[in-house]
């Protein structure tokens, strides 16, 4: 299944390799569902969750329609009998940055899921030959960065080349939090950032005086507009203040139901906090409306809505919202009733990162002490 | 080797053969869990014989150990075998999830154990 030509040796012996799966060879197909769910089955009990079957089967007929992007994970310590090690679940999405003119929207991803299989580690670690040894960065860090390094040279579906990620993790989880650091990534602290969860436009949003937003279209290759992503701006009349907000069509992998997720970013100049609190509503309340219309609730396999429903549109699904760095836009959020995204009992953070600088190979070294600073160690180490 | 590092190396030794009595009475998740405190003392152990500090054992301290004993000029007799050692638990500790300790079987704390003694080992007769 896993050509050998796909493979790289790594320092010490270890074959790894990331491919995307494809959907046209069975056993792709057959491997993607054994992969995806002893995957979700690790994730959900590592969170707490159940494993939903009929969850499942939806996020199987979801990754059919092509709405998610999938990586198979592979190691082998001979070609002849290599592994699948894990997998990640990808969406395309939008990378909001701030920029000199104001704030710009580029191509990104949204990771949602990445496992590695303890019991397939485990066969390694029982069959790994003497005189072979792991990679010295780890190997949550050495995939996590094969992932990156694939959509930033290879592009995702339809030929688009993210340029910056966007994902979630559990503050307490001290190993991806690890790894991410490594990576360069930028973690969310608590009091400058969040993610949020809006299962439904509160009362304090919809108590707001709206102000006008653009709403924008993600454009894809060619001429067509982007039906999963899409991004909404507010100005203000001098166009010195601005909010910009982007909007992805996601999938919860435990619940396997449609889930809305949106990044907020400012260019750092904001209105007073009344005037930033009917920013974020009018914002908040235009995508809901354009999630509604564009039908992000339903499952691409479920069936259409009867004419009478359609009138009033498909309920939107749930809206995770991440905040990065704007401890104003946090302020204004929880002022309109926008509640913290838990994963157990902590609250979730968002996180982000730089795709180029993730791909470029550098890893932060971990400071040495003492007399071990004396000597030159092998693992790349930049500034 | 100073005393106090021999005294942190004989509680791993304590701690491992805990956690293969753990083991043996079918208390497979608690021996995994012991195992996986076990290479932290290690790490400890190590840099304290090589850099006369003691420090806290934990997942820092660990990285820290792992990275400055695969130094090439640090025990180029036994580079290979010390990378290789280190490396097994490297990956086992990735995979280390507090969260599914009782679903660990007991060759899975096994391996663990056995990985852990094999680094314990090898750092005792290296520094």
């Amino acid at each position: 299944m896993i050509p050998a030509k796909q493979f790289r040796q790594q320092l010490g012996g270890l074959y790894t390799a990331v491919m995307p799966c494809d959907q046209s060879d069975p056993r792709h197909r057959g491997a993607l569902e054994k992969i995806l769910s002893d995957t979700i089955q690790h994730e959900a009990k590592v969170h707490g969750a159940e494993f939903d079957p009929v969850a499942f089967r939806n996020v199987m007929r979801a990754m059919q329609s092509g709405d998610v992007e999938i990586l198979f994970l592979a190691a082998a310590w001979e070609l002849a009998k290599p592994k699948i090690v894990g997998a990640t679940i990808n969406f395309r999405s939008l990378s909001l940055q701030r920029a000199e003119n104001g704030l710009i929207a580029k191509n990104g991803i949204y990771s949602e899921d990445v496992c590695l299989l303890p019991k397939i580690i485990r066969e390694l670690v029982l069959e790994r030959p003497s005189g072979k040894d792991f990679l010295d960065e780890g190997i949550g860090t050495h995939y996590i960065r094969e992932c990156m390094t694939y959509f930033a040279k290879k592009g995702m579906r339809g030929g688009i080349i993210p340029t910056g990620q966007t994902f979630e993790f559990a503050p307490d989880n001290t190993k991806i939090v690890k790894i991410q650091e490594q990576l360069g990534a930028v973690l969310g602290q608590e009091e400058t950032s969040g993610l949020f969860r809006l299962n439904e436009i509160t009362d304090a949003i919809r108590s707001k005086w709206l102000v006008p937003v653009e709403l924008r279209g993600a454009p894809l290759i060619g001429s067509a507009s982007d039906p999963h992503n899409f991004a909404v701006l507010w100005s203000s009349y001098d166009e010195q203040q601005k909010v910009k907000a982007a909007f992805t069509r996601g999938l919860s992998t435990f619940k396997g139901r449609p889930v809305s997720q949106g990044q907020i970013i400012s260019n750092g100049k904001l209105p007073e906090p009344p005037v930033m609190e009917c920013v974020l509503a009018s914002v908040l309340k235009a995508a809901n409306e354009e999630i509604q219309e564009r039908g992000w609730g339903r499952l691409d396999h479920e069936p259409a809505l009867s004419e009478t429903a359609a009138v009033f549109g498909v309920k939107p699904p749930l809206m995770h919202i991440h905040v990065l760095n704007e401890p104003e836009v946090i302020a204004g959020l929880h002022s309109l009733g926008v509640e913290k995204r838990l994963l157990g009992l902590h609250a979730s953070q968002t996180a982000s990162l730089d795709l180029a600088k993730a791909s470029g190979g550098a890893i932060r070294p971990i400071k040495l002490i003492g007399s071990e600073a004396a000597n030159n160690p092998y693992f790349s180490l930049v500034g | 080797m100073n005393d106090e590092c021999q005294t942190l190396l004989a509680e791993v030794r304590e701690m491992l053969a805990g956690a293969d009595k753990l083991n043996e009475t079918g208390q497979h998740g608690a021996a995994m869990e012991q195992a996986y405190h076990a290479s932290e003392h290690v790490a400890a152990a190590y840099l304290l014989a090589t850099t006369g500090r003691r420090m806290p054992s934990n997942d820092s301290t660990y990285d820290l150990f792992a990275k400055t004993i695969r130094e090439p000029n640090r025990h180029p007799a036994a580079l290979q075998t010390i990378r290789e050692v280190v490396g097994d638990v490297c990956a086992l500790r990735e995979i280390y999830e507090p969260a599914l300790l009782a679903e660990t079987s007991p060759k899975d704390a096994q391996q663990m154990i056995d990985c852990v003694a094999a680094l314990a080992g090898l750092v005792e007769s290296t520094s």
